[in-house]
């Protein structure tokens, strides 16, 4: 990887984590990231691009380890259906958030 | 937020990401059953954070933004569904709902891994 293309990543990851500060909703986030994860990976876009956006930006706006400590928490509680209820709801409204976004992407061009 | 806490969380998320890139460019191969980079960098993330929550990060400013920096860049759960999201495109629904379970049970038993090992030690 150049130099130059680095320091891009760089600037998109710093922007990514000052954006997560300020929402400070880990579920808002990673529906927002899912979302446009799916709009941007339908388009044809360059090497450079694509690694600017999909491993800095969204790689850096959502984090895995907000989503296992919030499952923690649940944990902690001692309250395994609700547990279970969660984990599997963020992740397959995840997953369809990513293919509606695929979707309308097609839709567009 | 004051200047300081700024730098060190730049500083966190450089290291993050530095780190997540050279794991994802040199463990291209998948190890035994379908284990690939994302899932590798996703698992050590959850080790870290136990070790941080056995520490009770939410009461020490310097271990909050140590969180919020580093491992915050250093995880991702969008190229996590993305893997999921390839897996559907392609229709392998049973390949899918092994490698769900799969990410969940190791990023918790890595999890309580570091946990247990600030907690007796």
């Amino acid at each position: 990887m150049k130099i130059n293309n680095f320091i891009y990543v760089l600037l998109a990851a710093y922007l990514a984590t000052f954006l997560r500060l300020i929402i400070n909703n880990n579920f808002f986030i990673s529906i927002i990231g899912s979302f446009l994860m799916g709009f941007f990976i339908s388009r044809r876009l360059s090497y450079s691009t694509e690694k600017i956006l999909l491993s800095g930006f969204f790689s850096c706006f959502t984090s895995f380890s907000g989503f296992i400590y919030f499952l923690y928490r649940i944990l902690n509680q001692g309250d395994w259906i609700k547990f279970i209820i969660f984990l599997n709801l963020i992740i397959i409204v995840n997953l369809f958030t990513m293919l509606f976004g695929f979707w309308i992407s097609r839709k567009i061009t | 937020m004051d200047f300081s806490s700024i730098s060190i969380i730049l500083l966190g998320s450089t290291f993050g990401l530095i780190l997540r890139i050279f794991i994802k460019n040199n463990f291209k191969k998948s190890i035994g059953f379908n284990i690939q980079h994302t899932s590798i960098v996703n698992f050590l993330s959850s080790f870290f954070l136990g070790i941080l929550v056995a520490l009770n990060f939410i009461n020490n400013e310097m271990l909050m933004l140590f969180y919020s920096g580093f491992l915050g860049c250093f995880s991702t759960f969008s190229s996590f569904i993305y893997q999921l999201f390839d897996l559907f495109k392609k229709r392998k629904f049973f390949r899918l709902f092994f490698h769900y379970i799969e990410v969940i049970f190791f990023s918790f038993l890595f999890f309580y891994l570091g946990y247990f090992l600030i907690r007796f030690f």
